[in-house]
């Protein structure tokens, strides 16, 4: 659904991405995760064409988003960071814009609402940011678009607001939509994305299910911090050192997406030559 | 007709969605302009009756003034402000993800901006100067005449807002902030270029035909270039019939002709430009 190949992309005095390859299949729910700076948003905006590509080529559901054309803004929602909404009452705003969308459902957005305990009699600019970004989140979820494109969905939500956003979001996601999300708040979105992207200096330098990562990598808690430079990764923590190793045996372990990350962003060659030679050896 | 490029369906949601965003602004501004208008009319009746009462009726044209300067002035603000959307925080993503091709988002504003507040004004000021009319009437008895909406004059008007509005609509989404001001400077600032341009083709073409003279008020000393004969003998080079009349001709022709393909030209640039916007 959206196909991405030697795509170059930079600001004036900061060149980001360079012969970027990306291929994102629907039905799932991806992760975008990288550091600050690492061109998170910007993906996110290049694929929707509020950013338009130098070099390469960006294909979303056979559109080209440089273009924007009617049909792909259609079927492509973008709930930005930045919230915008208009000084109208929210029932207003579905009257709306929702006809802007083919496939929106009033059905949806209703039990949406209903389950972020939204009314639709007030103004939305007189809502706190948290409740916006509610608004929204719904509206996008409601508005059946097969591409879903969220910059930092949970930042703003209180507690009982993220677990909501998670079960919305695990409900609402078809077979026929891409949902990629962008974030730094890995813990609110655990058992949720999958597979993770990890974005490094401009390049992919991670795409995996978490299945194929657990397969692949196992996390132990050591006394002692690995110096025989077997392990991909240790951090001290409480009482010792989380260690990321090669899982050569098999073994079933709860590999935390905070670790992954850090384990990819720290040692990034060795995770993917691990990755490189169980594919090679998985081939022979 | 529906396709990527245009759907009536998808342009009309993008005309509510205007009129939507702006009616309650567009109705405050409504109010403060008829009052102004209502206020000022009566006080100048007032100023005729205690000052010149032979000369009833008053002056004539007063509503067509009003209308001129609402529709230049407010419509260039307004129009500047068109494209403002694109260049805040939020609401520029919001805006540019918004289902709609890029052209009909382009003739959405240009539609909002050019003939609909150009026509919306003249229908307003209208029934402004009526009410007006009406109160000047009941009060002092006489008024300053209607506004007649097919007044050439208003028509006129309303012909060059809509050629120079382009400019504006341009500036709105070229520039991300003050455009109405930064647009206006670069009129200014074209304008005095395109004036230099001709004074100085016009002093070499016309050479001939001009002359030093010396000025003879007392104290003074110097002169100032002029037409010789007092521009009677250019007169003669352009009279009809001549070489130079045809020239003219010509020149007026195409002239006149860019002043009318400016609009287009600029409104294919101001889409290219929204095309091209990023965010």
């Amino acid at each position: 659904m959206i196909e991405i190949k030697n795509m170059s992309f930079g600001y004036k005095r900061q060149k980001l991405f360079k012969d970027l390859e990306l291929s994102l299949q629907a039905g799932n729910i991806y992760g975008l995760l990288g550091k600050n700076g690492a061109g998170k948003t910007t993906l996110l905006k290049l694929i929707c064409g509020l950013r338009l590509p130098q070099a390469g080529t960006c294909n979303v559901l056979g559109f080209d988003p440089a273009e924007r054309p009617a049909h792909l803004l259609e079927d492509i929602c973008f709930i930005s960071e930045d919230l915008h909404v208009p000084p109208i009452p929210m029932a207003s705003f579905v009257k709306l814009y929702a006809p802007f969308y083919p496939r929106f459902s009033q059905a949806a957005l209703l039990e949406y609402t209903a389950e972020f305990e939204l009314g639709t009699t007030k103004k939305l600019t007189e809502l706190s940011f948290g409740q916006k970004k509610k608004f929204l989140l719904a509206f996008g979820l409601a508005s059946g678009c097969r591409i879903l494109l969220m910059d930092e969905p949970t930042n703003g939500l209180d507690i009982p607001s993220k677990s909501q956003f998670r079960r919305l979001l695990a409900r609402a996601g078809g077979t026929d939509q891409v949902i990629l999300i962008s974030t730094h708040q890995v813990r609110d979105m655990e058992n949720l994305i999958d597979p993770i992207i990890i974005l490094d200096q401009g390049k992919i330098i991670f795409q995996q299910p978490l299945q194929e990562a657990a397969a692949r990598m196992k996390t132990t808690i050591e006394r002692e911090e690995p110096t025989d430079g077997s392990a991909l990764y240790a951090e001290k923590t409480l009482g010792g050192y989380v260690v990321v190793r090669a899982n050569t045996g098999g073994e079933e372990t709860n590999l935390d997406l905070e670790t992954l990350f850090n384990a990819v962003t720290t040692s990034g060659d060795k995770v993917q030559a691990l990755f490189a030679r169980t594919t090679a050896g998985k081939g022979a | 007709m529906t396709n990527g490029f245009w759907s009536t369906r998808r342009f009309g949601r993008l005309m509510l969605r205007e009129l939507a965003a702006s009616y309650r602004a567009l109705l405050i501004a409504m109010a403060a302009v008829a009052g102004v208008v209502i206020i000022t009319s009566a006080l100048s009746t007032l100023g005729i009756v205690a000052m010149s009462p032979a000369s009833r009726p008053g002056s004539q044209g007063i509503y067509l003034g009003y209308f001129v300067n609402l529709l230049f002035l407010g419509g260039f603000i307004i129009t500047s402000l068109s494209f403002r959307e694109v260049w805040q925080n939020g609401a520029g993503i919001f805006y540019l993800t918004l289902p709609g091709s890029t052209f009909e988002k382009l003739l959405s504003k240009l539609l909002m901006t050019s003939v609909g507040f150009g026509v919306g004004s003249l229908v307003f000021m209208t029934a402004v100067a009526a009410v007006s009319e009406g109160i000047d009437y009941l009060i002092f008895g006489f008024g300053h005449g209607f506004l007649n909406p097919f007044d050439p004059a208003a028509l006129t008007a309303l012909v060059r807002y809509l050629l120079i509005q382009s400019v504006f609509l341009l500036g709105s989404i070229w520039f991300r902030r003050t455009a109405f001001v930064k647009t206006a400077l670069w009129i200014v600032i074209f304008g005095a270029g395109l004036a230099a341009v001709f004074a100085t083709v016009g002093r070499f073409a016309f050479a001939n035909h001009i002359v030093w003279n010396n000025l003879q008020a007392a104290n003074a000393q110097g002169g100032k270039w002029s037409f010789s004969a007092n521009g009677k003998d250019l007169l003669q080079v352009f009279a009809p019939g001549t070489l130079a009349y045809a020239r003219l001709m010509v020149f007026k022709t195409i002239a006149t002709v860019l002043c009318y393909a400016l609009p287009v030209a600029i409104w294919l640039a101001t889409y290219f430009r929204l095309r091209e916007t990023e965010v």
